[in-house]
């Protein structure tokens, strides 16, 4: 393993440790990186979306197999360009109309599934979870049906949380925030494991001092 | 203020770039050191594991979607590659796709490194249908005709044309749907895929996203779950004692970095907080 002669992989160096620059203080280099990215990422959001949706789903079809057989294609276009019409006064029931026309799809679509998916199955799968196992396992049971229960009670605001609702309520606090506490620790070992990638390239793929 | 209590004081008011250098010297170290990180497989990944073998002891073709941009590729990458290395030594069909624009060139990168190190032909062993747009619509589209939402594949071939896709209509004629994804898709893929159609889902995802998902693998909603790094060491490790992958991936060389880091944070979590408490709660800054 050795130093590293591809130029990408020295230009990409640079800007990396351009950013952790930041680590030390604010600096004309990492200002530099940082408008660059901001740069490129728009640049490369637009080429893809370029090829990947409109060159690929639209301009392909309409010159593969004509006007006629992708009609449909036309309906979109135009509904995409009422969109554009919330910027001007005049126009903007173009853009009432496209909106209306998501939010009626997107709900008829969504109504039915998430209710089946994040209410009716979850609740069949909270219930049931108590008696599928072993002592341990109905032990755990038992300890997530009586923590739904105390952190649903902590969101239940038609009863003042005093006397047995409050305890009820304040036990809920103590799930949300063992809850909250792993997802942040989640959070970190994500992180870090960015903070490894750039790390392992710097050693790696640059510097050569890791086979 | 007695010398004790200035002490702490001063490790409250630590300035953050020593931390940083710590957490620095830390992540590196177990890349130049010659030791090794242990790790057994989790509950989670076993269950994963053993529902990915499932699916592939079908004929069906398995059903990969991989939604994953470069931000998150230093966590997401590994799990993307045990998994393609399970199913390409196993020689199974697979279909794979993207709901996101940005996945589709990485996406074909490794590809192309799959078919040279596997010797695998497009169109028969493998295909990528593309990025489907508008994902929601997609994969309601994808339970009941595939063909309605994905006329031609990535390389603009007839999706009718592609041996591969021959005998599969919708998602009833796939082994498992895979979803490798750092955003929020197997939400989607749940509530649109599985509720109506009620297929098996397989997820990997960061381990930021992991406990949002906890929930629908208790449910049985997701048979399997891969969640984060330490989930792709976790399979690294199996799939090399099966004898699938040669050796272990870059999943399991951060491990040792992911250890040194949350030792090194841990410390320093402790010394605030003694500095907070010990030297008179002024000290933080």
């Amino acid at each position: 393993m050795s130093l590293s002669a591809d130029p990408y992989v020295w230009i990409a160096a640079f800007l990396t440790l351009a950013a952790f620059s930041f680590l030390y203080r604010d600096n004309p280099i990492f200002c530099f990186a940082e408008h660059l990215l901001v740069g490129l990422s728009a640049g490369y959001l637009l080429v893809t979306y370029w090829h990947n949706v409109f060159w690929l789903e639209f301009i392909r079809p309409l010159a593969r197999d004509g006007l006629g057989k992708h009609a449909h294609l036309w309906v979109v276009v135009v509904l995409c360009l009422f969109w554009a019409g919330k910027y001007a006064e005049r126009t903007r029931d173009f853009y009432r109309f496209a909106l209306a026309f998501w939010v009626a799809v997107d709900l008829g679509l969504a109504i039915p599934t998430t209710m089946d998916a994040e209410v009716l199955r979850q609740v069949a799968g909270t219930v049931g979870a108590a008696f599928d196992g072993g002592g341990v396992v109905i032990l755990g049971g038992v300890v997530m049906i009586l923590g739904t229960a105390a952190a649903l009670t902590y969101f239940f605001f038609s009863a003042a949380h005093e006397g047995p609702v409050g305890v009820v309520a304040k036990a809920g606090t103590y799930v949300l925030m063992i809850g909250f506490g792993a997802t942040f620790s989640y959070t970190i070992l994500s992180r870090i494991y960015l903070l490894v990638g750039r790390l392992l390239f710097l050693l790696r793929d640059w510097l050569g001092v890791v086979s | 203020m007695t010398r004790r209590t200035e002490l702490f004081a001063r490790l409250a008011r630590l300035d953050r770039r020593w931390i940083f250098l710590a957490l620095l010297v830390a992540t590196s170290a177990p890349f130049v050191l010659p030791f090794g990180f242990a790790v057994s497989p989790g509950p989670e990944t076993l269950r994963f594991d053993r529902a990915l073998e499932k699916a592939l002891a079908s004929d069906k073709p398995l059903l990969i979607d991989v939604d994953f941009g470069p931000q998150t590729m230093a966590e997401m990458e590994p799990l993307l590659l045990a998994v393609m290395h399970d199913v390409f030594a196993h020689r199974r069909k697979v279909i794979f796709m993207t709901l996101m624009p940005e996945a589709a060139t990485p996406l074909r990168r490794y590809l192309a490194s799959m078919e040279k190190l596997y010797g695998l032909k497009y169109g028969e062993d493998y295909v990528f249908l593309g990025y489907a747009s508008a994902y929601a619509y997609a994969i309601y589209a994808l339970g009941t005709n595939v063909e309605d939402y994905f006329k031609a594949d990535d390389r603009g071939t007839p999706v009718a044309r592609i041996p591969i896709m021959r005998g599969v209509r919708s998602l009833s004629d796939v082994s498992a749907v895979v979803n490798i994804a750092s955003n929020a898709m197997p939400r989607f893929w749940i509530t649109y895929g599985v509720a109506p159609f009620g297929f098996d889902l397989l997820m990997a995802c960061t381990a930021v996203q992991a406990t949002d998902y906890y929930p629908f693998l208790q449910s049985g909603q997701l048979k399997g779950m891969l969640a984060g790094g330490r989930a792709g060491a976790e399979l690294e490790g199996l799939l090399v004692k099966r004898g699938v992958m040669k050796r272990t991936g870059d999943a399991t060389r951060a491990l040792g970095s992911q250890t040194m880091a949350f030792g090194v944070i841990i410390g320093f979590v402790i010394a605030g907080n003694l500095g907070w408490f010990l030297g008179g709660r002024g000290g933080r800054r």
